[in-house]
């Protein structure tokens, strides 16, 4: 089991340093998050009559008046217990709740896209490399690809301009309809799904070419290779030959790939929740970032590092089981 | 037919961009049944687009050009080089099977040995699990490897057992032939040895056929009955193995055998020019290298004669009568 301590280790080792790299960063600036607090105050039309008190009470309240290491060691101690603060704009929300009720419309948003683009992309991917693929299916196959191209904002502008306006077959923004009771309905589910096509549409569009590319490259180096020409002289089903010698294998380093493009989803893929007015952790850091609120980008920030890690540990974990090559029991890192 | 495989001017092409290259030309031999014939040649002559396009296994820029390959497999003889895919698919492994030259990554490294050896035999027929298992054991067993074997993946074998493993699989269906290419010139010389003596005993008790690609002159002497040599895509000599190799009539033929290294022989003459295999046109190939080339080897193709005692050779010399 020495495999997964190792692992285990390293995903304990990366959420630290992204959590120290977080704090430290603003802390570097010489700017002082109150006098931005203040400004804001200031620039909202408020009358601030006595902005020194303001001042003392602000950094007695977020412990600013410690020392560095006794703010960093609090710091720490608190996101073990989850604890990213309070929200400046918002106050008394704490950012924890506001990035947890995002949380569950980008992971769906995004896990849905995301599966969806692997599969699609590395269908396709396969196909294009297959060296028994008909000539005219590699040419259709190749047609959508020209969307990795565009900036997945214009293809969301793209799409809602389309099947929202023109068409009117489904809504531009919002993750359900307001008239419908969010719970554990149908008509609520279907409202769901009915708001996600349009993004998950989108963000397949433009990241399934990524896909298709590699994969088909993986599929051009596995035809060469000896064990795949030999099931061919073994006289197996050419689709036997397809899957379980050449796929299988060129598969290996996608799969590595899905773990890091996995953790991504704590991104939210800001842009795509912008464009479709998505209540997702993307919405939430573009109007941390707009309003200048540094807890809630400072939390959001640190859930992405612990997304990333721990996509990246559970692929990890998993890679042994389709990899005989590496084994749980193997000590090389 | 009395022969399993009999092919008849062979010509294979490479497509590029800038030229056509004709690879093999007029290449015939034929294979009796139990018999073990040799096929040696440098790099480049040709060898191994030979068997490729005899398996059908040539890559994308290679077409076969012109000639037959007929092999009298289980459903009587057919050309190899024109039949369609669903019978090719059926006489492959059936009836011809290949120990691969790259031995080192020939199995699939994400399935288990066993299964690999399993389904060359379930693609053909409908063997129950116990059949299989035990002739695979049984094959396991004829090259040396433990049973245990079947469960390990590719990586955990060493390079020796990944090449018994091939030999082993190639044999599952009892094909009537089997194409061994250079499956032993990875091999430490007791492990060649002990390749070598599964091939002869799968002969012996199989009556399978064999063509031996390979350089080691001196394993082939010991182990094919008969030898063909290859220069620059064409055949220059064939023969019995013994008289081929003690009375060369071709000076390709003599070069080759010069060159086998020997212990307490000094290192031959040094080659000079003519080494890289470029395509020559008309007249004789290997005249830039001949060292008894004369005016008519770059004219005229050479006459094909024979050796008394069976076998061919194509030179405009016949210089040992």
């Amino acid at each position: 089991m020495r495999y997964v301590r190792a692992r285990l280790v390293r995903f304990l080792f990366t959420v630290w340093l992204g959590a120290t790299v977080i704090f430290f960063v603003p802390r570097l600036s010489r700017s002082d998050p109150t006098d931005a607090i203040i400004g804001q105050l200031l620039s909202s039309g408020a009358g601030v009559e006595n902005a020194d008190a303001i001042i003392e009470a602000y950094k007695q309240r977020f412990g600013l008046d410690d020392s560095i290491w006794v703010q960093y060691g609090r710091y720490l101690a608190n996101l073990f217990r989850f604890d990213n603060g309070y929200s400046v704009v918002e106050f008394p929300t704490t950012v924890d709740s506001l990035v947890l009720s995002a949380l569950p419309w980008t992971l769906g948003l995004m896990g849905a896209a995301i599966v969806i683009s692997f599969l699609v992309g590395n269908l396709t991917g396969t196909l294009l490399g297959w060296e028994r693929t008909p000539r005219w299916v590699g040419r259709v196959l190749t047609v959508p690809l020209v969307f990795t191209a565009l900036p997945a904002f214009m293809v969301g502008l793209l799409l809602i301009n389309v099947f929202s306006y023109n068409f009117g077959w489904l809504p531009p923004t919002g993750a359900y309809d307001p008239s419908v009771d969010p719970g554990w309905s149908v008509a609520f589910a279907l409202s769901v799904i009915e708001h996600a096509v349009l993004p998950v549409t989108a963000v397949v569009m433009v990241t399934m070419g990524g896909w298709a590319l590699g994969m088909r490259g993986m599929m051009i180096t596995t035809a060469g290779e000896e064990y795949v020409r030999l099931a061919e002289a073994k006289g197996l089903r050419s689709s036997r030959v397809l899957f379980n010698y050449q796929v299988r294998n060129a598969i290996l380093p996608q799969i590595t790939r899905l773990g890091i493009t996995l953790g991504l989803i704590a991104s939210g893929f800001v842009v795509i929740e912008r464009v479709f007015n998505y209540p997702g952790i993307g919405m939430r850091l573009f109007r941390a970032v707009t309003r200048n609120d540094y807890p809630v980008i400072q939390g959001v920030a640190w859930y992405l590092v612990l997304g990333v890690a721990l996509a990246v540990l559970v692929v990890d974990l998993i890679y042994p089981l389709i990899d005989p090559r590496i084994s749980y029991r193997s000590d090389s890192d | 037919m009395s022969n399993i495989l009999e092919v008849t001017d062979l010509e294979v092409t490479y497509r590029s961009r800038s030229a056509d290259l004709v690879a093999v030309q007029d290449v015939s031999f034929s294979v009796g049944r139990g018999e073990l014939v040799g096929l040696v040649g440098e790099s480049g002559c040709g060898k191994s687009t030979t068997i490729n396009a005899l398996l059908r296994l040539l890559p994308r820029a290679g077409r076969v050009t012109a000639g037959m390959a007929l092999l009298d497999g289980h459903a009587g003889p057919l050309d190899l080089l024109s039949v369609d895919e669903k019978r090719l698919r059926d006489v492959r492994w059936r009836d011809i099977a290949i120990v691969p030259q790259g031995a080192m990554n020939s199995l699939n490294p994400v399935m288990p040995v066993g299964k690999q050896l399993a389904d060359g035999v379930t693609a053909h027929r409908d063997a129950s699990t116990p059949e299989v298992n035990e002739r695979i054991s049984e094959l396991l067993n004829l090259v040396g490897l433990a049973e245990e074997t079947t469960g390990r993946y590719a990586h955990e074998l060493s390079g020796g057992m990944k090449q018994r493993v091939c030999i082993a699989m190639a044999l599952m269906n009892r094909p009537a032939l089997v194409i061994a290419d250079e499956a032993t010139s990875a091999l430490d010389v007791i492990v060649q040895r002990l390749v070598a003596q599964t091939i002869l005993d799968a002969r012996d008790k199989m009556g399978t056929s064999f063509i031996v690609i390979g350089h080691d002159i001196g394993l082939m002497a010991q182990l094919v009955d008969r030898i063909a040599v290859m220069y620059l895509g064409r055949i220059v000599e064939t023969g019995p193995v013994i008289d081929v190799l003690t009375d060369p009539k071709h000076p390709y033929t003599e070069l080759l055998l010069a060159s086998v290294p020997e212990v307490g022989k000094e290192a031959p003459a040094v080659q000079s020019g003519g080494l890289v295999a470029s395509p020559v046109t008309g007249g004789c190939a290997f005249r830039e290298r001949c060292p008894e080339a004369m005016e008519v080897c770059a004219a005229e193709t050479p006459p094909v004669r024979r050796r008394s005692g069976g076998g061919e050779f194509a030179c405009h010399l016949d210089r040992h009568g």
